[in-house]
């Protein structure tokens, strides 16, 4: 008869070799493990969504009827205003920089209105290892893989994988598997932002920026678009350290204009891949 | 009922995960619910549960949060299975031991972590010191409901035999 601290070890055993298994079949492969993630995101969603609602009724007790209600309604329609105000100006102040390039003033008569879809944050990160928000939007509201999101001051991230029909999981800028294409707005220098999701203090990297440029600590960081997936000229960070870098390239941290874990809305823009972008895998 | 119960725990702790520690601490003091909660179980019930719990609660989190899954549930099996096989063989009542095991095991899991993630990304990932204060918050907070809940069940305990005062200021003087 086998004992159970030997039935233990057995039992060990099999589930280690299920885990070798399991993270082999998604090498080379992203869906792979897709039916169970996209089952248990459904389900778990559900759940995030009615202890959101639950903790958003005890918010709404707490600052509805203890507070004077009215007034709290009526600011919520001029925050509303303010953060569909504050895009606009983003894409405004996109337009004019855009000007200066007769082929980005040809690009923006198609862009000139960005559709967006506002969303409401209804969880946050599972485990501290990754930067994810679940938003409480999903495909049968439009919403497909690799859709930008991005906040009134700036770039928040994308839509991984494939949404839930009634919500999607959002890969944060900050996140570490997450990266854009960026430039600087002062002399037009192009990178890679990465994220330090292991870095306690939220910041970015900008990558890929040869030690010849010119760069100075509170350069404007904004979306190059080359990667596909957020428009171009957003706002993402301001240079926040640069060093020289022992190879070609300099060590850049930027410090993102979104305040990320002060996130409780979101707009989700609702546009095609520009034509001719190259996408760049950002997982 | 010892599943439910595992399960129930697991569900609670990622959905105050994802829903309240998000929000409350603003991203600056990383905290890993899920991982006290295995380790908790483990301590309690031995390494054959503190593995399963670490499997489910682990390939859960995955799911959720969009890296490799299985990588983070290896991570939590192990760290399970290893918590349980030192509850098993040693005693941990007092706060400070309660703290080692906690602290301990976050750090365990972080050297997991990074090693499987270093082996499939082909790179070398950085211990930081974020990485430390984690496992220092893991452990308060392991502790904090290791010592809520025994405090429940010696509390029951007392009122039962109607000892008095005596085995409080016993019972306190434990915990130091």
């Amino acid at each position: 008869m086998v004992s159970t601290r030997r039935r233990t070890g057995y039992m060990l055993l099999v589930v280690i070799l299920g885990h070798i298994i399991l993270i082999s079949s998604q090498a080379g492969s992203t869906s792979a493990a897709g039916t169970l993630e996209s089952f248990t995101f459904g389900v778990f969603s559900e759940i995030q969504r009615s202890l959101s609602s639950v903790l958003g009724g005890l918010r709404g007790m707490w600052g509805g009827y203890i507070d004077l209600r009215n007034v709290e309604i009526e600011n919520q329609v001029f925050k509303e205003e303010i953060d569909q105000l504050q895009v606009q100006l983003q894409h405004q102040r996109a337009i004019a920089e855009g000007t200066q390039d007769l082929q980005s003033l040809l690009d923006l008569q198609t862009e000139t209105d960005l559709p967006t879809v506002s969303a409401r944050v209804i969880a946050a990160d599972a485990t501290p290892w990754f930067r994810t928000l679940t938003i409480d939007r999903g495909s049968q509201d439009g919403l497909r893989k690799d859709l930008a999101v991005i906040a009134p001051t700036g770039v928040v991230g994308r839509i991984m994988e494939t949404p839930g029909s009634r919500a999607a999981k959002v890969q944060l800028l900050i996140d570490r598997n997450a990266a854009a294409g960026a430039l600087l707005t002062r002399t037009g220098a192009v990178g890679v932002v990465t994220g330090n999701g292991n870095d306690g203090n939220l910041s970015l990297s900008m990558e890929y920026v040869s030690n010849l440029e010119d760069v100075q600590y509170g350069d404007v960081v904004v979306t190059s678009g080359i990667e596909g997936i957020y428009p171009r000229r957003f706002v993402i960070g301001h240079v926040d350290r640069v060093e020289e870098g022992s190879g070609l390239y300099k060590i850049i941290r930027v410090k993102p204009v979104v305040y990320f874990p002060g996130l409780s809305h979101v707009l989700v823009v609702m546009t095609e891949s520009p034509p001719g972008s190259m996408v760049v895998g950002t997982e | 009922m010892k599943i439910m119960k595992v399960g129930i725990a697991l569900l609670v702790a990622l959905g105050l995960q994802t829903t309240l520690v998000g929000f409350t601490f603003g991203g600056n003091v990383r905290v890993d619910l899920v991982l006290v909660v295995i380790v908790y179980i483990a301590l309690r019930a031995g390494p054959a549960v503190g593995l399963w719990t670490g499997t489910v609660g682990g390939i859960t989190q995955d799911v959720l949060s969009g890296g490799i899954i299985g990588v983070g549930s290896l991570c939590k099996t192990l760290v399970g299975f290893l918590v349980g096989v030192a509850g098993s063989r040693f005693m941990f009542t007092k706060p400070t031991h309660c703290f080692m095991i906690f602290f301990g095991a976050s750090m365990l899991h972080t050297i997991f972590f990074l090693g499987i993630y270093g082996i499939l990304e082909f790179r070398f990932l950085n211990f930081s010191t974020t990485m430390v204060s984690e496992g220092l918050t893991n452990a308060v907070v392991g502790v904090v409901v290791f010592q809520l809940i025994e405090f429940g069940g010696i509390r029951d305990r007392l009122q039962m035999r109607h000892r008095g005062s005596g085995s409080v200021k016993r019972w306190l003087r434990g915990w130091i």
